[in-house]
Order: C-alpha cells, then sequence, then structure tokens
C-alpha cells in the first residue's frame, strides 16, 4: 500500500511538473506576451512593441534542482528574475528572499557574469542555496551570450571529505562493531558517540537525514557524488545496516537529536511511557510520515512539506511553530525516553519500511 | 519602571528584594522539610537555576517593553527550556541526596 501511494505520488508529481513551470512562467510575466522558440529554455517576450527575451536556467541547490528565469532586455540588462522551481529546505530559501539576493543582479548588464570578480558572496547558512541560484542565473543568461561564465560556482571535481564525513564514519564504525567492544568500555564509546553525533554532525555539521532527502532519492533526484558524498555515505550506512543485520544504526547511533533526547532522559529520568497506545502512536507517525513524504513528491518539493524541528535545534533557524514544538519535544524528552523519535520523526518511519522489506526479502532463518 | 514617580521605583524594588529573601528562606524551609541535606555546592546550584530563570523572564520582557517582541519571546523561551532542563536535573539531584 505505502508502495502504491509513493508510486502514484510520483506519477501526479512529473505530470504536475510541466504544467506547474509553464504557469508559473506566465504568471511571473503576465505582463509581456510570451512566445516560445525551438529552445524550450528560451522565449520571447514582448511589451509596447519592445522586444526582450526569457530565460530559463537549472542548476542544483541544497535539495534539488532550481529553476530561474530572467527577462533581459534589449541592451542584454537583467531585468527580472523569478525562482519557478526549487525544493530548498524552507529556512534556506527564506534566507535568499529575505537578503533580497536576486536583487542584488537586477539591472546588470549580463557582459558583467564574465568577469572573474563577478561572484557575489554565497549567502551566509544558505551557500548551496544561494551558489545554486546564482549557476542557474548564469546557465541562463548563458543561453544568450553562447558563453561559459568564468565566474560560475565550478562543480567539484574531488570529493568533499570534512569533519561531518569523518564523524559519520566513526559513528558508523561504533555502531557496527558495538557487539565487539568490552562491556567495560561501551559505556565510554556510547559517550564519545553521543559528542561526537551531536557536536560534529549537528552544531557544526548540521547534517541531518531528513524527509526532504529522502524525498529527493525518490524522486530520482541525486545530486552529484562529490559535492555531497556525506548523503551517499549516510545512505550507505544505513542500507549497510539493514542489509547485514536489520539494524536502524541511524537512529540510534548516528542522529544528533535522538542523542540531545538520550541526554535529557538521562538528565529527568525519562523512561518509555504510554506503552498501552504505543502502537496507535507508530500508526499516526507512519501515516504522517508518508503523507509528508507524498505530498512532498506531489509538488516536487520535498522540503515543503519536511516538518523536522532538526534546523531549529542546530541551524537555530525555523518558523515560529517549529521553535514551540521544538521546545516541547525538548521539555518532553526530560520525562519520555526520546518522544520525538517514538511518536513523531518521519525518518525512523521510512527506515523502518526498508528493515520490513528487507525481511520480506531476506527473511532470518528459524 | 515607574518614570513618572519617584517613589514607586525604589519601593519596587524594596518589595523585589524582601520577596526574593522570603523565597530563599522558604526554600531552605522546604528543603529541611524534605530532609534535603543542602551544602554550598547546591546553595550555588539553586542560585543558578533562579538566576537563569529570573534572567529569562526579565530580559525577555524587556526586550518586549523595547519593542523587540521576536526577540523577546526567542530569549524567554530559549532562557525558559534551559531553566527546565536545568531545574529538572537539579531537583533530580537534590532528590538523589536525600538523607532517609
Amino acid at each position: 500500500m505505502t508502495l502504491l501511494i509513493i508510486i502514484v505520488a510520483v506519477i501526479i508529481g512529473v505530470k504536475k511538473e510541466e504544467q506547474d513551470y509553464l504557469s508559473r512562467l506566465n504568471a511571473a510575466f503576465s505582463d509581456f506576451d510570451i512566445s516560445s522558440t525551438s529552445d524550450i529554455y528560451k522565449y520571447k517576450a514582448s511589451k509596447n512593441n519592445v522586444e526582450s527575451f526569457i530565460l530559463l536556467g537549472e542548476s542544483r541547490g541544497y535539495n534539488g534542482n532550481i529553476l530561474i528565469a530572467v527577462l533581459i532586455d534589449e541592451n542584454e540588462e537583467l531585468k527580472r528574475i523569478k525562482i519557478l522551481k526549487h525544493s530548498e529546505t524552507y529556512s534556506f530559501y527564506k534566507k535568499i528572499e529575505n537578503k533580497k539576493y536576486l536583487d542584488t543582479f537586477l539591472n546588470k548588464s549580463i557582459s558583467d557574469f564574465y568577469q572573474d570578480d563577478s561572484v557575489p558572496d554565497a549567502i551566509s547558512g544558505a551557500t548551496y542555496t544561494s551558489g545554486g541560484v546564482y549557476n542557474a542565473m548564469i546557465n541562463a543568461s548563458g543561453l544568450l551570450s553562447g558563453k561559459q561564465s568564468k565566474a560560475s560556482i565550478d562543480k567539484k571535481t574531488k570529493i568533499n571529505i570534512g569533519l561531518p564525513e569523518l564523524c559519520l564514519i566513526l559513528l558508523y564504525l561504533m555502531g557496527f562493531f558495538n557487539y565487539l567492544i568490552l562491556a567495560k568500555h561501551r559505556n565510554l564509546v556510547r559517550w564519545l558517540s553521543i559528542f561526537i553525533s551531536i557536536i560534529g554532525l549537528g552544531f557544526i555539521g548540521k547534517k541531518l537525514l531528513t524527509i526532504a532527502n529522502i524525498g529527493s532519492f525518490i524522486m530520482g533526484d541525486f545530486p552529484d557524488f562529490q559535492s555531497f558524498f556525506f548523503w551517499y555515505l549516510l545512505l550507505a550506512g544505513i542500507l549497510m545496516g539493514i542489509i547485514l543485520g536489520n539494524k536502524n544504526h541511524y537512529c540510534n547511533w548516528v542522529c544528533p537529536f535522538g542523542r540531545i533526547q538520550d541526554l535529557l532522559a538521562l538528565i529527568g529520568g525519562g523512561k518509555p511511557r504510554f506503552l498501552k497506545y504505543r502502537k496507535i502512536f507508530i500508526k499516526i507517525q507512519n501515516i504522517a510520515a508518508l503523507l509528508a513524504i507524498a505530498s512532498g513528491i506531489i509538488y516536487r518539493n520535498p522540503a515543503m512539506t519536511s516538518y523536522e524541528v532538526f534546523s531549529g535545534m542546530f541551524a537555530f533557524t525555523g518558523s515560529g511553530i517549529l521553535f514551540i514544538s521544538l521546545g516541547i519535544f525538548i521539555v518532553l524528552s526530560l520525562f519520555i525516553k526520546n518522544p520525538w523519535c517514538n511518536y513523531a520523526c518521519p525518518v525512523k518511519p521510512s527506515i523502518n519500511y526498508l528493515r520490513r522489506i528487507r525481511k520480506i526479502l531476506l527473511p532470518e532463518p528459524k | 519602571m515607574f518614570p513618572h514617580s519617584t517613589i514607586l521605583g525604589p519601593l519596587f524594588w524594596i518589595i523585589m528584594g524582601a520577596l526574593f529573601v522570603f523565597m530563599f528562606y522558604g526554600a531552605k524551609i522546604w528543603f529541611e522539610d524534605l530532609s534535603i541535606k543542602m551544602n554550598k555546592r547546591k546553595w550555588i546550584l539553586v542560585f543558578v537555576f533562579f538566576l537563569i530563570l529570573y534572567g529569562s523572564i526579565g530580559g525577555g520582557f524587556t526586550l518586549i517593553g523595547e519593542n523587540e517582541h521576536r526577540a523577546g519571546y526567542y530569549f524567554m523561551g530559549i532562557g525558559g527550556v534551559v531553566s527546565i532542563i536545568l531545574g529538572v536535573g537539579i531537583w533530580r539531584y537534590l532528590l538523589s541526596s536525600r538523607t532517609k
């Protein structure tokens, strides 16, 4: 049933996407007469008998591709820039909007973009999103000039291995080989893993698995391996844990928010509670996760329906509702063992679904 | 606090000071009642908890008064959560040292 819902969501999403970007294009440039050309990324726009071009450009942001439309007048100056499609995390996208990042390019000649010093400063805290927007705009304006910008933000050719990647490898190793550690050292290893997860992955790396990532993978939106090596490593670890031992190492060892809840339970003496209603809670959690992922796929923006509280905790960004829910879950964690993981997180049901598939495909010997 | 009065301001702080004294004296009796043996370290912890709680409420409302509503709510929210965590932790610590 779950698989069927996801497949239907993917089909609806693909059909909807084609109609969506054209209607958004028409809405964004409704004061112009738009006519298509032989190139699907290039449109002619006329207003008061003055001809301009609307050019579309696409590039990878943080969660997926960003599609941008730019209006270029007869003097080859950028007169309007609109984002037609994106799947960025709400808080990152909001930063681009609040800092009026797109406005910094208005009234500039497209030849300006071919200077070495034309790359604007990335928006702090939304580096990938602002880089993606810039590259999409460069790709769009390149359609008219036929040039490649010297200053476009280059794709990385080397695999990006930094502190988050090292922390992730360490945490997976601790999870996989936990049974080999002597009982007297297990406590120390557990504390070490809590420290690495919260500091390395949470506060420094700010990298947590969300349904935006899961939705992007289901939609077939795979980021480039070099720049997003972390996500491939994360996925490989999850799949290996499931295939080799049907274990969820991500939730038990890697997730920084889970470790924060572990610490809070230690401070407040939190225990597993409401065990009588556990099945009902799990059902609600599963349905909420499925609805969020499916609607994200239908609207081709998995980040839109992402309701995790992680960004508030580790990046200090998010809406008011997110911060209120974060506060509630932090306080609850003092009295109930891992309330977010057990009753609300959409990532756990997704991993558990993979575990169920594994159980069907590879039944354990009796 | 009371810009149009010379007496109300100092009076307010005198009452507040008296309330703090009563509060800590009440806490001392309460801990004795609960058979919690207090020492200097435990009192410092209680004082730190009180300071954070008081600072969060006071600081938050000051920001709201300065028309920085958003900052005020965030300040009170973060400070409030920190004081709840600290409060629960200290309470459990104090209860663990109860003499039977």
